[in-house]
């Protein structure tokens, strides 16, 4: 368990609570979801939401039900369209962002969900990178053992 | 189904259901001790957090020494005024009762809560005063006798007001000195469009606008804006107009609560 995570995450809730109301935490979430571990996704979902509910004065667990329904459809929807194709990650994100919003009442934010698939994709690209050095250090490895 | 797949599913039923039951708990007030420590830990940051967001605003819409202090003075006479337009009304009003009636009327008593402005986000501004502090919600929040809004949400140590810029919010308003009547809207962008106000009134930019006090909501006699910009279309029942509010509520670093 990566609990250093936590701590962007703490950030993220801060300052969408105190600065500007962009959805940074469930883009960090999701993020953390499609890249790392799945059940850490959902976890730090969990909590990301509590954190966020505690800070804005909204009622408990409503962020946390926001988060958890679209890092669960990620997860689902990661196997059958596979992480590696980036129209996945955008309409995905897309999606997300709306569903989020909406679980909290918070209306149709088309531009937000624009911009959050827009955000994703530097990661999606850096996640790509570091599969394919991944996958080349696999081989190093496979062709010194034989 | 996966292993993996179906221990997934699992635990986001699990957290779910922990939310749920968050959310009851909530609902039912046994958090508070929860919510206390968060925000006896999270206040002090948020404010310092607040203040460098202030601290950047100011230093961006500032471009010269001059034109801020003019700015100053200018929006610092324009309260002023404000204030003491309310004022003449006010004493109008009373000296034409006292001549007719021969009583006294005794002024509404209130006490007065100051808070720190600790964010102002979509329209909601939060302060760091509480139910500890006897703060509760539908309670009016000034600043130098400006309306700032309506207290809407309360936890132990922070509330939750709604500001006239809120996209939801709508205050019945008078401008003055016409004494029209008209409806007070936020919206979605942060703005406020003064609506439903009849063609034959005569709107002018500069022309004050007030509460009504006719729902209860607010005190009457507030001050909240000045008409910006007259939006007359004869073939709609109703004229509006942009009004400017007379507060940046962003830059209020202390606002007090009427309680």
């Amino acid at each position: 368990m990566k609990w250093w995570l936590f701590f962007p995450i703490l950030v993220f809730a801060f300052i969408q609570t105190t600065v500007y109301n962009f959805n940074f935490l469930l883009l960090v979430v999701l993020i953390l979801a499609l890249i790392g571990s799945e059940w850490e996704g959902l976890l730090f979902a969990f909590v990301g939401g509590v954190l966020l509910d505690l800070l804005a004065g909204t009622w408990l667990g409503v962020s946390s039900l926001a988060l958890l329904m679209p890092v669960f459809l990620a997860l689902v929807y990661k196997r059958k369209f596979q992480a590696k194709n980036f129209i996945y990650w955008i309409v995905l994100f897309f999606i997300c962002s709306l569903i989020f919003r909406l679980v909290r009442n918070e209306g149709w934010r088309l531009t937000e969900a624009f911009l959050m698939s827009l955000l994703s994709l530097p990661s999606f690209f850096i996640s790509r990178r570091l599969e394919i050095l991944g996958e080349e250090e696999g081989i190093k490895l496979k062709i010194s053992n034989s | 189904m996966s292993t993996t797949f179906s221990k997934n599913l699992t635990l986001f039923f699990t957290l779910s259901l922990f939310s749920l039951l968050l959310l009851l708990l909530d609902h039912l007030s046994f958090l508070g001790f929860l919510r206390e420590g968060v925000e006896k830990i999270a206040n002090p940051i948020k404010w310092e957090i607040s203040q460098q967001v202030r601290v950047f605003y100011q230093q961006k819409n500032s471009s010269s020494q001059d034109r801020v202090v003019l700015q100053a003075k200018i929006d610092y006479l324009e309260q002023k005024n404000a204030k003491l337009q309310v004022e003449l009304k006010s004493l109008t009003q009373e000296t034409e009762a006292f001549k007719k009636q021969l009583k006294l009327v005794k002024p509404a008593q209130f006490s007065l809560l100051p808070a720190r402005n600790l964010s102002v986000i979509e329209g909601i501004m939060i302060l760091d005063k509480g139910e500890k502090a006897g703060v509760k919600a539908g309670l009016t929040v000034v600043s130098e006798d400006i309306l700032v809004g309506r207290v809407i949400g309360v936890t132990p140590l922070t509330s939750q007001v709604s500001l006239p810029i809120e996209q939801q919010s709508k205050i019945k308003v008078k401008i003055l000195p016409s004494e029209e009547k008209g409806v007070l809207e936020g919206t979605a962008e942060g703005r406020l469009i003064l609506k439903e106000v009849l063609q034959k009134a005569r709107l002018e930019p500069e022309e004050l606008i007030v509460a009504s006090g006719e729902e209860g909501k607010y005190p009457s006699d507030l001050p909240i804006g000045k008409i910006e910009k007259v939006l007359k279309d004869d073939v709609q029942i109703y004229q509006e107009a942009e009004v400017r509010p007379l507060l940046d509520y962003q830059s209020l670093k202390v606002v007090i609560i009427r309680m």
